[in-house]
């Protein structure tokens, strides 16, 4: 109770200050680059700096869907409202926006090869079909994207292409992350060669490593919303 | 047999993004690898994108895309050209390569070129079908 009483006034209190503070964030990114364990390990983060109204019996936050090897584990938009991040005494407040990655192609015979059977592996590429729509109609609802890329990988992928352009076509404001740093094979200097127009921040989202690059980060991009 | 389908800014550029999605589809659903002498806009990516998905279903899986932008030289002249051409078309030169996923196993895109890895399985198949 007092957790939410406390929300709703911080929420009036940077309303009345500034009246953009709030605003929705979506993670966008191709299958597997990390995107529901950066949303999953932004709500832990946030739960150990604030109380939030939307936690369960032991205090954590509640989290996102479940992460997995298999690609399109996350074939739904899901939106965790209401989140507030407190970063040296500036306090940003969003709706984070977790969305399936989009791809150009789904093949469930992928996903037979992972262990599916035929009938879970056929239900699978129908529901992340329909998550690859959804994401890309999301793009209508956010405010500012966190543009996930996985370090490992070369990051001269069309997908990555068509949101940033995208995202520059709407004026949204975004920021690219190269995750997985903690691994060996990760090339962040590979991405910031490929996108040399925009900063890119390299984290571990699997190991919470230069989260708070992210954040202040964010809090620059928070500057550039437009109501 | 592998059949490319070539569309230039003339083909496409009187079409709405709607038209356009709606003359590429069906030539990747008709197992043409498509070249496109410009670079669709990104809305019509996410668009194309957007509709291969609403098509999938046993006979086609999605595709495969890659865009080659024209790489602009640090020379006057080239800056001039590519100036010039960007004020005319947009900034769309370059090229544009799309495939569909059940024939080019793999697309790798680099900064100055483009890797076509064909499914050998599905060629040989259909031209074995053919003979």
């Amino acid at each position: 109770m007092i957790s939410r009483l406390k929300t709703m006034f911080v929420n009036i209190w940077d309303s009345l200050l500034n009246g953009n503070s709030s605003f929705r964030l979506g993670i966008y990114g191709a299958p597997n680059s990390g995107k529901t364990t950066l949303a999953n390990r932004m709500c832990k983060d946030i739960t150990s700096n604030e109380e939030s109204s939307d936690s369960d019996d032991s205090g954590s936050k509640k989290l996102f869907s479940d992460i997995s090897n298999v690609a399109h584990e996350t074939r739904k938009v899901s939106v965790k409202e209401k989140l507030l991040i407190n970063r040296n005494g500036k306090k940003m407040i969003f709706d984070l926006v977790d969305t399936p990655g989009i791809a150009t192609r789904i093949d469930y015979e992928v996903f037979v090869k992972a262990g599916l059977t035929q009938k879970e592996a056929k239900q699978r590429a129908r529901e992340a079909t329909k998550g690859v729509i959804e994401s890309i109609k999301w793009l209508e609802n956010v405010d500012i994207v966190i543009i996930m890329i996985d370090a490992t990988k070369s990051p001269y992928n069309q997908v990555n292409l068509t949101i940033v352009g995208n995202l520059e076509a709407r004026k949204i404001p975004f920021m690219i992350v190269a995750n997985k740093t903690d691994l060996k094979s990760s090339k962040i200097e590979k991405i910031q060669a490929a996108f040399p127009k925009y900063k890119v921040v390299g984290i571990s989202a699997k190991f919470s490593q230069n989260m708070d690059k992210l954040y202040d980060e964010l809090l620059v991009l928070k500057r550039k919303v437009k109501r | 047999m592998l059949n490319i389908h070539y569309l230039s800014y003339g083909d496409l550029s009187s079409l709405d993004s709607n038209g356009r999605v709606s003359k590429i589809l069906p030539l990747l659903r008709n197992g043409n690898v498509v070249i496109i002498d410009h670079v669709l806009h990104s809305k019509d990516e996410a668009l194309l994108i957007r509709e291969t998905m609403n098509s999938i279903d046993e006979d086609f899986n999605g595709m495969e895309i890659g865009v080659l932008r024209d790489n602009v030289g640090r020379n006057l002249l080239s800056k001039l050209r590519h100036r010039l051409a960007k004020y005319l078309v947009g900034d769309r030169t370059g090229i544009t390569l799309i495939g569909p996923a059940k024939i080019i196993s793999e697309l790798r895109q680099h900064p100055e070129n483009i890797e076509l890895h064909f499914n050998r399985e599905y060629l040989k198949k259909h031209s074995a079908a053919k003979k």
